[in-house]
């Protein structure tokens, strides 16, 4: 199988809306991930793009990004409306089919709803269950009810979680604070803002011409789990076992570890289901609690686990993302620095 | 590094206005099923899966490859949506053939949708509100001042709308999942139905459809159990941004690039007499014309002569659209995989009353946007 690498990232969150447009959000990470994998727009034959009109209100919200993309002369692009992380598979992909020599891969988010987690209630079942409106943060709290009820966790175990990841918490006061959906706190939810994040993915001979450490991708694998929430045990994360398993994560050693967890809860589920026997360090960005550009956000924790490769710090990285209602869809991504 | 790729299997809904018996759900598998029953193939052989479908705004659903997991059969798979604008089937089609490609699975399943009837296509695509809804803005308008535009730079002429539509109207007719058949069609009915957005008129429109379409890929192995896979000799999807001063609504440089890159793929020199039919993304008829200059068949200004003296009808030299096109039935996620799926049908020999005799290779084309996402494939009788 032909070798790629990712070899340049860049990411910015926005956690106070300052009136920048998809393209001025995704223009500046664009050429700066560009910029640190010293590879030019013009040598860019894919180009792959993530967000949602949902959030920012208005039908094709990719047309509006256009302006920040490298898409002229025509390039092969899609856009997908879902995380970023997804798009960077399809990416992957066409460059192990041979269809470019590199690729750009990027996801913005721009939240104008007022309420902006609510959205992602437009991702459920429209005939039978987006009519009881249970709203993504009631969803999730069932998922960490199941998960408390397992016996494997309690809500001392997510207070630590948010309090690792949190610099403005501590685990002794979190306790105190009222629930907004049982057992969840408003700190156990991610701070939803907007960001964007771009990634440079080479093949073979330009990954090695433009960096020292190129992220070389060892293994990347997404599966999917029924709709039925009441199908699935809610207290694990079988379609992250299964990705997880492809890669031969189970067992094994990982110098960095990013999770995609818009909920303090779904960490520990989604580290016990990757099942690695050491990581080193743990969403060493403070993952997504403190700060979530819906379909930005796991495309960064792929970005960040790369960067540590890039450099030089790590040889063996994990990054994860997720989309839908308690982690229905899930992707994993694993980069070594020798390959 | 490229694998072989072949198309298998091939199903579509019978499209119409409202399929009130079906959800969203019901749609996609009444689909999927009719192509895995043609490739002869369980659910269990499918590696993974790939969703096509127009934006979330139409049916108002974020990631509907989440809540369509089940009925797609994707539990426990691989999955990936595309989107991109209306060509969203096509780029579906061409993620699944990279899929093959690049090794990574045996059998593909590619389904895309569009249900109309739940969702409100001319009022999502308003960008501007609440301004563009006082003028009827939107696709409609958009369309008709291109189609304006290139009547101005051809001088074709003003029946030529008529001629386009009254060919694709009575090819539908020989097309059982069509969703408009109206026998007795005439020019005349054309020429006097309702002026929409000048020169666009009523019958030179594409339906508002619901319906699906579902197109099983394979590699050689697999398609070595078949008597008559339609291999893919080339596929790609090119973009171009939508608003920028470089981009020509009428002959959009995306459209080229696409069209010369499924050519040289395929080893086509001269598309007009190399390829023996084209299923073409016309939601309006008067795009064919211009479509017909952007994909190479006509040099530029010239195109509305192929279908002035019929050359495009499904008797003539290169018939274009024998499926009816989408003035036969436009859901428009899956309008761009169905004019990939007619193309492998003819390939096959399998497209039923409206097979053309003795189709070698033929050219699925999708578009979508502002004129600036296209997507096409190359699929032949022969192994390339």
């Amino acid at each position: 199988m032909r070798r790629i690498a990712i070899v340049g990232f860049a990411s910015e969150v926005v956690l106070e809306p300052d009136g920048r447009n998809e393209a001025e959000l995704v223009g500046p990470v664009v050429d700066a991930a560009l910029g640190a994998a010293k590879v030019s727009a013009a040598d860019i034959g894919v180009v792959g793009s993530a967000g949602s009109e949902f959030l920012n209100g208005v039908i094709g919200t990719v047309m509006g990004a256009f302006d920040g993309l490298p898409c002229w002369p025509p390039r092969t692009h899609s856009h997908l409306e879902a995380d970023g992380a997804f798009a960077l598979y399809e990416s992957w992909i066409r460059l192990l089919a041979g269809e470019a020599e590199a690729a750009l891969v990027c996801a913005f988010s721009r939240p104008l709803a007022t309420d902006r987690v609510s959205v992602l209630g437009m991702q459920l079942d429209p005939y039978l269950v987006a009519p009881l409106a249970p709203g993504p943060r009631n969803l999730a709290a069932l998922q960490a009810r199941a998960l408390i009820d397992s016996g494997r966790y309690g809500e001392g175990d997510l207070a630590r979680v948010v309090s690792a990841r949190r610099a403005d918490a501590s685990s002794d006061q979190l306790g105190g604070q009222p629930y907004v959906a049982s057992p969840l706190r408003a700190h156990d939810c991610s701070t939803v803002c907007a960001g964007a994040a771009a990634l440079v993915l080479a093949a073979d001979g330009p990954a090695t011409a433009s960096s020292a450490h190129p992220a070389w991708i060892a293994g990347m694998d997404q599966r999917i789990e029924t709709a039925g929430l009441g199908r699935r045990d809610l207290s694990v994360s079988t379609s992250t076992q299964a990705a997880a398993s492809r890669l031969g994560l189970p067992g094994s050693v990982i110098d960095v570890l990013e999770v995609h967890a818009p909920f303090s809860h779904q960490e520990l589920i989604v580290v016990d289901a990757i099942g690695a026997t050491e990581v080193g360090s743990l969403n060493p960005s403070g993952g997504a609690l403190p700060a979530d550009p819906i379909m930005a956000t796991g495309l960064i924790r792929i970005g960040t686990a790369a960067q540590a490769i890039l450099d030089g710090h790590a040889r063996r990285t994990v990054g994860h993302a997720t989309n839908g209602p308690c982690l229905q869809h899930n992707l994993v991504c694993l980069m070594e620095r020798d390959r | 590094m490229s694998a072989r790729c072949a198309v298998v299997g091939v199903g579509q809904t019978h499209h119409s206005a409202s399929r009130r018996d079906v959800t969203l759900g019901g749609l996609v598998r009444e689909a999927a099923e009719r192509a895995l029953l043609d490739a002869d193939l369980g659910w269990d052989e499918i590696d993974a899966v790939v969703l096509g479908k127009g934006p979330d705004f139409m049916e108002g659903l974020m990631s509907p490859e989440l809540h369509l997991a089940d009925a797609l059969g994707a539990v426990g798979k691989p999955i990936l949506r595309a989107y991109t604008s209306g060509n969203a089937g096509g780029v579906a089609a061409s993620i699944g053939v990279s899929l093959i490609s690049a090794e990574v699975h045996s059998r593909v399943l590619v389904v895309a949708f569009e249900k109309q009837s739940e969702s409100s296509a001319a009022g999502s695509t308003l960008q501007h509100l609440p301004f563009e809804a006082r003028w009827q803005g939107g696709t409609g308008s958009l369309f008709g001042a291109v189609c304006r535009e290139y009547i101005h730079r051809s001088g074709a002429p003003a029946h030529i709308g008529d001629v386009a539509a009254l060919k694709d109207r009575q090819n539908a007719v020989r097309n059982p999942f069509a969703q408009v058949r109206r026998a007795d069609i005439t020019l005349e009915a054309i020429a006097a139905s309702r002026m929409l957005w000048d020169p666009i008129r009523l019958l030179h429109s594409s339906p508002s459809s619901d319906g699906a379409c579902a197109v099983v890929l394979s590699d050689e192995r697999t398609a070595a159990r078949y008597g008559s896979p339609a291999w893919v000799h080339a596929c790609a999807v090119r973009t171009e941004p939508p608003v920028a001063p470089r981009h020509d609504n009428v002959d959009p440089r995306a459209g080229r690039e696409c069209a010369s890159a499924v050519y040289r793929q395929a080893g086509i020199a001269d598309p007009f007499s190399d390829l023996d039919v084209a299923e073409l993304f016309v939601p309006y008829s008067w795009i064919e014309p211009m479509l017909l200059e952007n994909l190479g068949f006509a040099p530029a200004g010239s195109g509305w002569q192929l279908i002035e003296d019929e050359t495009t009808t499904a008797g003539g030299d290169l018939p274009v659209n024998p499926s009816g096109g989408l003035l036969g039935a436009n859901p428009i996620g899956a309008a761009g995989l169905i004019r990939f799926a007619e193309a492998a049908m003819q390939v096959r020999g399998r497209a039923g009353p409206h097979q053309i005799d003795g189709v070698r290779v033929a050219l699925g084309h999708a578009a979508g946007g502002y004129s600036n996402c296209v997507a096409m494939w190359v699929v032949g009788r022969d192994r390339p």
